[in-house]
């Protein structure tokens, strides 16, 4: 018995999915009849004996031409005029009337398309108020006293004559108009398909609603264009909204766009884009929209059609990136990368101006030239072009531009990089690296310059730059120095010339800051090796742990001045350079501060000099630079942590340190007491810079904050029967018992397989505050999963939740 | 007066040269000048509707990218499809030309 019911209703569900299937193969099987109204449409215009002649001139082309010339121009005006009102272009309508003038006898008219404008606006009063001063004797009132009235009695609601069953073309023009304007059995139907409830709560649109709205607008494009172009947008947008491509695209064909979109094709192809797997059927519907429909609406500007096709090409690529797998541009791999590109290239044709096609290139190219293998030079090579192409396309990225120059500059190029210097110059930019980019990049060219067989004469204009733009904050000794070690190059005797701009320096009383400069100043002027590796040699043993007796100040003195040229966008940092084992002796020389103290030696129990401003750049810098770490990786000297657990600028630089290389530390109830000694000053600093810096140091410690926390949950959670059975690391799920997971995950599985899983899980693990709710509707809408669809997945997870605790 | 609905609330063809009054092919300059123009004539404060058909007709032509993106962009808002029906039978249909003229003919006995 009850194997006979199941039957008959799998039978009756077949037949029923058979039925659908129909609907949506065409739902315009049926022939549809003209709508009841519509005879009236068949109204023509007769003029009556005695009509005056300008009025019938409207009617008759025939009797047109037999006006003047002027009155024939004004007839055709008020022609065109009602030709715009029809194509509900109201305000254009009334405009091109504006040239009759008050006596003309198509005054009438003007009068009349005014209110006929109002009129269509929904606005009879102000329609009225046109109206009321026509000519009762003439066509235009008569027309406006028939649509008024008939509108006052729609209103008001009077039956008209086809919703009483007896729709004829005949009978008075009042009638008719009532007829025409009550659209009596369109509403009924439109009310028909409104009034659907659906059982399941995720459908937003029925197969059959869409069979009736096809039909609909079908039936009543012509009696009321505008309402069935605006229901079947309505209707197609709560369509867009449940994962069945096949019935959006069958509402789509069935009641066609509006004139921009005649076929729907741009609306299915954003449709499309929500859905994983998708992106070869977008493409389809894209293309063909772009190539054949696009062109031909010239009523469009063309640059808008040059945009809109741009945009398409990028939505195109990105869906054909996202369904590679990749999760963005630069990890997209083979042939899908190649067709990514093409994409983007032709967006970019169609419109050079398009920033975000540039941007997702540069990101394409990006990861193109990080790509190991044969092709990486080439790859690189077009990274530098299209990352050009995109500054000269938008200099006011200064970000970019900055980051072009010195890629120029890095790369020798300073011919190519000079207008971009120049543009930035000339834009007083504000960005902070802008201020000083001007000189290192005259700097640079001067070494570079130096380091050829360039003459005097030729490095001089180099040379004036570089004084022009020398920044405030560099020292002016170091100027001196440079201009003496030039001469040096320049074939000036022998050193005697140098030292002596060393001794006017400051000589022995600051040996130290003035061997780095004198090594960085013979280093751009490219002075022979020997000259200047002896003043290197000093400053690569200075901090030494063997001189003790050396005070601080003058390493900090020397550190500092590394630290403004770096600032200043100079890094000596280069491999071999003395600096880099000055930082590493330095550090230790700072860590040896303790043991000293803790050893008893009165003579260096003084504290770090931590009220000169040298001694922090010094610190900033070796902070930058991690050579805190090379004493100890990845933990603090101890005297620079004692330092930083008190003084909140050594407690800043100690924070921007962790955060980069041992995020996972500033969990540490260390760490957390130096955030609040951080936040305690913030408020108080008054110098700008510090602020800004302090500022920014906890942004980034906040954030590396909580993505140590997500980590840590994360393996707390690997202990789970789910990270057990694999899923979180090598997907093996053969021995997952899928009947233990909540509904969420079970649909996921479902719809987009084990990688999906896994990218739920991973959510799980690193959601934040939020449990993740936008992470979770982006793989949602990825695998096509709608929202309301979602929301009732995620009760039914809360009530799994409920019965089995949290997963 | 308003133009704003024939962007809106009809299926009529968004035609931004129409709007503006200037030929298909107009250039960029000639839609801003065309605007400046009619914004003198139509100012905001009298007329904010069609200072907005104006104002999106001339980005049409001026700021092409940023309608296109507006053109794309995947509506997420959930419609009423009673709401859309009640509002549109505050308004009257759009009546061919010929039907309209027709309204004005004499009645059958008055001819």
């Amino acid at each position: 018995m009850g194997n006979r019911k199941d039957a008959q209703k799998k039978k009756r569900k077949a037949e029923q999915a058979r039925r659908q299937a129909e609907r949506l193969r065409n739902p315009q099987t049926a022939r549809v009849p003209p709508a009841p109204e519509a005879a009236f449409l068949e109204l023509r215009p007769q003029a009556s004996q005695g009509e005056a002649a300008e009025d019938v001139a409207i009617l008759d082309a025939a009797v047109r031409g037999t006006l003047t010339a002027d009155l024939q121009a004004q007839a055709g005006l008020v022609c065109e005029a009602l030709e715009l009102v029809a194509g509900g272009h109201l305000d254009p309508a009334v405009d091109r009337l504006s040239s009759i003038g008050r006596s003309s006898p198509f005054s009438e008219w003007r009068l009349f398309v005014r209110g006929l404008a109002a009129f269509q606006q929904g606005d009879p009063a102000r329609a009225r108020d046109a109206w009321s001063r026509l000519d009762a004797a003439r066509r235009p009132s008569r027309i406006a006293k028939v649509l008024g009235g008939a509108w006052e009695a729609v209103q008001g609601g009077e039956p008209t004559t086809a919703a009483t069953g007896g729709g004829t073309a005949t009978g008075s023009p009042a009638a008719a108009a009532r007829t025409l304007l009550a659209r009596a059995s369109m509403w009924e139907a439109a009310e028909r398909v409104a009034g659907v409830r659906h059982r399941n709560p995720d459908q937003t649109f029925s197969a059959s609603q869409v069979a009736t709205t096809v039909r609909l607008v079908e039936q009543y494009r012509s009696l009321d264009p505008d309402f069935t172009a605006t229901f079947a947008v309505a209707c197609r947008q709560l369509a867009s909204q449940q994962p069945d491509a096949e019935l959006f695209a069958s509402l789509a064909r069935g009641t066609g766009g509006l004139a921009d979109d005649p076929n729907c094709r741009r609306e299915i192809f954003v449709y499309l884009q929500k859905f994983h797997g998708a992106s070869k059927d977008a493409m389809g519907v894209g293309r063909h929209y772009i190539d054949r429909e696009l062109p031909a609406l010239r009523f469009l500007p063309s640059g808008l059609r040059q945009a809109l096709a741009s945009g398409m090409l990028r939505m195109m690529a990105s869906h054909a990136a996202g369904d590679s797998g990749a999760d963005s541009l630069r990890v997209v791999q083979g042939t899908a990368r190649k067709q990514v590109e093409q994409l983007l290239e032709e967006s970019i044709e169609r419109f050079a101006m398009h920033r975000r096609a540039h941007s997702d290139r540069l990101a394409i190219l990006e990861g193109k030239a990080s790509t190991p293998g044969s092709g990486k030079r080439a790859a690189a090579k077009q990274l530098r072009e299209a990352q050009i192409a995109y500054a000269e396309r938008f200099p006011e990225d200064h970000e970019h531009l900055i980051t072009v120059i010195e890629a120029l500059v890095g790369e020798e190029q300073f011919r190519r990089a000079e207008p971009f210097v120049q543009h930035l110059l000339r834009q007083r930019s504000s960005h902070p690296r802008a201020a000083t980019l001007p000189w290192s990049f005259a700097i640079q060219r001067l070494a570079h310059l130096a380091g050829t067989a360039a003459s005097a004469a030729e490095l001089e204009p180099v040379w004036d730059a570089v004084t022009d733009a020398w920044p405030q904050q560099v020292p002016h000794d170091w100027m001196l120095l440079l201009d003496a070690a030039l001469e040096t190059r320049s074939g000036s005797p022998e050193a005697s010339a140098f030292e002596q701009a060393i001794a006017d320096a400051g000589g022995a009383e600051r040996p130290l800051v003035l061997d780095a400069m004198a090594h960085e100043a013979l280093r751009v002027a490219a002075v022979a090796k020997e000259l200047r590796d002896a003043y290197g040699e000093r400053v690569a043993r200075a901090g030494d742990a063997d001189a003790v007796d050396m005070p601080l100040e003058p390493l900090v003195e020397a550190a500092a001045f590394y630290r403004t040229l770096q600032r200043c966008g100079v890094d000596v940092l280069a491999k071999g350079h003395p600096a880099a084992s000055f930082g590493t002796r330095l550090c230790k020389r700072l860590t040896l501060q303790s043991k000293w103290k803790l050893g008893g030696v009165l003579a260096v129990a003084s504290s770090m000099p931590t009220n000169q401003e040298a001694f922090w750049d010094a610190f900033e810098w070796l902070g930058e630079h991690d050579f805190f770490g090379v004493v100890t990786p990845k933990r603090e000297p101890k005297a620079i942590s004692q330092l930083a657990d008190a003084h909140p600028r050594a407690a800043a630089e100690m924070l921007a340190w962790r955060t980069r290389v041992a995020p996972e530390s500033l969990l540490t109830p260390r760490s957390k007491k130096r955030i609040r000694l951080l936040e305690d000053v913030v408020p108080e600093e008054e110098v700008f810079q510090r602020s800004t810096r302090a500022g920014t140091i906890l942004a980034d410690a906040y954030e590396a904050q909580e993505q140590a926390e997500q980590q840590k949950r994360l393996q707390r959670r690997s202990g789970s029967p789910a990270m057990r059975a694999g899923l979180g690391s090598g997907l093996d799920l053969s021995d997952f018992d899928t009947s233990e997971m909540p509904p969420l995950l079970e649909l996921l599985l479902k719809r987009g397989g084990t990688a999906a899983l896994a990218e739920a899980l991973s959510i799980i693990a690193f959601s934040g505050a939020d449990g993740g709710v936008a992470e979770f509707s982006a793989l949602a809408k990825r695998l096509g999963i709608g929202p309301q669809e979602l929301a009732s997945v995620m009760m039914a997870n809360m009530a799994w939740e409920a019965q089995h605790g949290e997963f | 007066m308003s133009s704003e609905s024939t962007l809106k609330h009809t299926g009529a063809a968004f035609a931004p040269h129409l709007v503006l009054g200037i030929a298909e092919t107009a250039t960029a300059e000639e839609a801003r000048a065309a605007y400046l123009e009619a914004v003198r004539q139509h100012p905001p404060d009298r007329e904010p509707e069609r200072f907005h058909a104006l104002r999106r007709a001339m980005h049409a032509f001026c700021e092409p990218l940023q309608v296109a993106e507006e053109m794309l962009a995947d509506r997420r808002d959930t419609p009423d499809l009673q709401a859309v029906i009640d509002e549109a039978k505050q308004r009257p249909p759009r009546l061919p030309v010929q039907v309209v003229l027709a309204l004005g003919n004499m009645p059958e006995g008055d001819a």
